[in-house]
């Protein structure tokens, strides 16, 4: 497994408890600060567990083909961002009406959100596009 | 024109090159074993510099090492 499986996995495994904690976490009242403040320590985490890999020297890790793999990822995480960001803000407007209103902790939810997928989605990606390759790819 | 498939006889070229491995074969040409892995399976079509150094690797031409078949 090379380094941008492994930081997938991670990604995938964070993603995914926070999906799980999202929901039943973020609609507690008094600790909503708390809330938004842990999310934000885990994010800087995932965003640190790179550097835990250290470059082995002599080695080469990323090639034209995990360039490619990255790049085609991206490009369906861009897509996958724009298609959860409308839909957050298409939804609440048809099920309440031009009328209706919601509570602004709606937005940093929203927010979480799309991150949360985006990570899920470009996991799964970087995944499945190195994982098709039987016994021998690893 | 259809959808070409570019295949390759990179494995035989190492076995007869003394027995290269992968790994020997993907740090001669500066990319990762999986890369060398993906090419020979056919499921990773390489760039022209890339086909051209392993080509290069094994003294051959690029066409000596790569075919394009028509699907």
């Amino acid at each position: 497994m090379n380094k941008a499986q492994k930081c997938a996995w991670f990604n995938l495994i964070m993603a995914a408890i926070l999906l799980v904690l999202l929901p039943t976490r973020m609609l507690s009242f008094p600790s909503r600060f708390l809330d938004g403040l842990a999310f934000f320590i885990v994010f800087g985490v995932i965003g640190l567990f790179v550097l835990l890999f250290r470059k082995k020297q002599g080695v080469v890790e990323f090639d034209e083909r995990d360039k490619l793999i990255h790049k085609r990822s991206l490009l369906v995480v861009y897509f996958v961002i724009w298609g959860f960001f409308i839909t957050a803000c298409i939804v609440p407007y048809l099920m309440l009406g031009p009328t209706g209103s919601i509570s602004v902790y709606i937005m940093p939810v929203i927010l979480y959100g799309t991150f949360i997928v985006a990570m899920l989605v470009h996991s799964v990606l970087i995944l499945v596009q190195y994982g098709r390759g039987g016994k021998d790819g690893q | 024109m259809g959808s070409d498939r570019l295949s390759n006889n990179i494995r035989r070229l190492r076995f007869d090159a003394g027995e290269m491995t992968q790994q020997q074969l993907a740090d001669k040409v500066g990319v990762t074993r999986q890369t060398i892995i993906a090419t020979e399976q056919g499921r990773y079509a390489p760039s022209l510099p890339l086909a051209m150094r392993i080509a290069g690797a094994f003294g051959k031409g690029v066409e000596e090492v790569f075919r394009l078949e028509e699907k």
